[in-house]
């Protein structure tokens, strides 16, 4: 993938989270707010957040970080996974 | 973000900030091997560490190199000679006298290139150090940073520094995620050596090569606090579980890509 690409990617995943999307997002007890991630989607994740596998198969993700930011964008490449919000 | 650490240290302290420049023959200055000895030389030596002075005075960061050699004194305009680069050293020699060093002379930050003498694609000298400072810090109290980098090549390639930097990235990412509080320098890509230009013999720089690194030490300690594109990875998972073949930095958007597999406790950012 060329960089420009991932990095319109990244811009565009944090314009999607500051509007509230990039992922369904619910509440799943205390104060833990959880994302289900879809395959081939981007999403950007903050210093504290979790990934975390949804089922027992393998699961890849594929990670883009910009040096001195406290996000980075995570693809799900395969398999299943959840985006743990602290 | 730009000059964040070093000024934003320096409005904290009033004192100078002590910068440890530790290592072999690198780090003392040396431009050819067969001179490290000559004591008239030795007054000129000043290798990165001379071009990394003048770049901090003119940035007006106050510094005082610290360490018990000292080589450059005789440099016009003159600079703080001090230092720790001990020609032809390991770095298990060095790990031998961390302890002593960090004592003798206590540093706010160490710049640490190291393992161009090992000859191994090992980093277990490197461990050792790190080892050493950690307790150092545990028993005076005193929290230093580190920059460590991952070292240049010989002029002519040499496959084991490949290997050796690849190891440091996974050991530096691994101590960096348990809480060390490390950044990793990129000496070896960001300096870019060339060797038609920029090596005085087959290990050490010459003094356009040293004014390349300079920059690259004066980059990390000037800019935001980081674990380093290279570290990055390792920071957030075990070495088993990221493809190091997907690995990719771009030094254009100052980023790092790469596939890495979830593990059952899950990847926490």
């Amino acid at each position: 993938m060329k960089m420009k690409q991932t990095l319109c990617m990244i811009l565009g995943t944090l314009l999607l989270a500051g509007c509230g999307g990039g992922g369904s997002s619910q509440n799943s007890g205390g104060y833990t707010q959880t994302t289900s991630m879809k395959e081939g989607e981007t999403y950007t994740v903050h210093k504290g957040d979790q990934i975390v596998k949804s089922s027992s198969e393998k699961t890849v993700i594929h990670v883009t970080h910009i040096d001195g930011h406290e996000e980075s964008a995570v693809t799900l490449v395969s398999g299943s996974a959840t985006i743990k919000h602290p | 973000m730009a000059i964040v650490t070093l000024v934003l240290f320096s409005v904290l302290h009033a004192a100078p900030i002590a910068i440890m420049p530790l290592g072999d023959s690198i780090t003392f200055g040396a431009t050819l091997s067969a001179l490290e000895d000559d004591p008239e030389l030795e007054g000129r030596t000043g290798g990165y560490r001379k071009h990394l002075w003048y770049m901090l005075q003119n940035a007006k960061i106050e510094a005082d190199f610290v360490g018990t050699e000292s080589a450059g004194y005789n440099i016009e305009p003159p600079i703080d000679p001090d230092n720790e680069g001990h020609p032809g050293w390991t770095a298990a020699d060095i790990a031998g006298w961390t302890y002593s060093i960090l004592s003798t002379n206590p540093p706010d930050v160490i710049l640490l290139h190291i393992g161009t003498n090992d000859n191994s694609t090992s980093v277990s000298g490197v461990n050792a150090i790190l080892d050493q400072i950690d307790r150092y810090e545990t028993e005076s109290g005193k929290k230093i940073k580190i920059y460590i980098a991952l070292i240049i090549d010989r002029r002519t390639h040499d496959p084991i520094y490949h290997d050796f930097n690849k190891n440091l990235m996974q050991l530096v990412g691994t101590r960096i995620r348990l809480g060390d509080n490390l950044t990793l320098v990129d000496m070896h890509g960001r300096a870019a050596l060339q060797p038609a230009t920029d090596y005085a013999d087959e290990i050490h720089p010459n003094d356009a090569g040293y004014y390349k690194m300079a920059q690259v030490w004066f980059s990390a300690l000037t800019g935001p606090e980081t674990p380093g594109l290279y570290a990055y990875p390792y920071v957030i998972a075990d070495a088993v579980y990221v493809d190091e073949n997907s690995l990719l930095v771009d030094y254009g958007t100052n980023s790092v890509q790469f596939d890495v597999e979830v593990p059952d406790e899950g990847i926490t950012f």
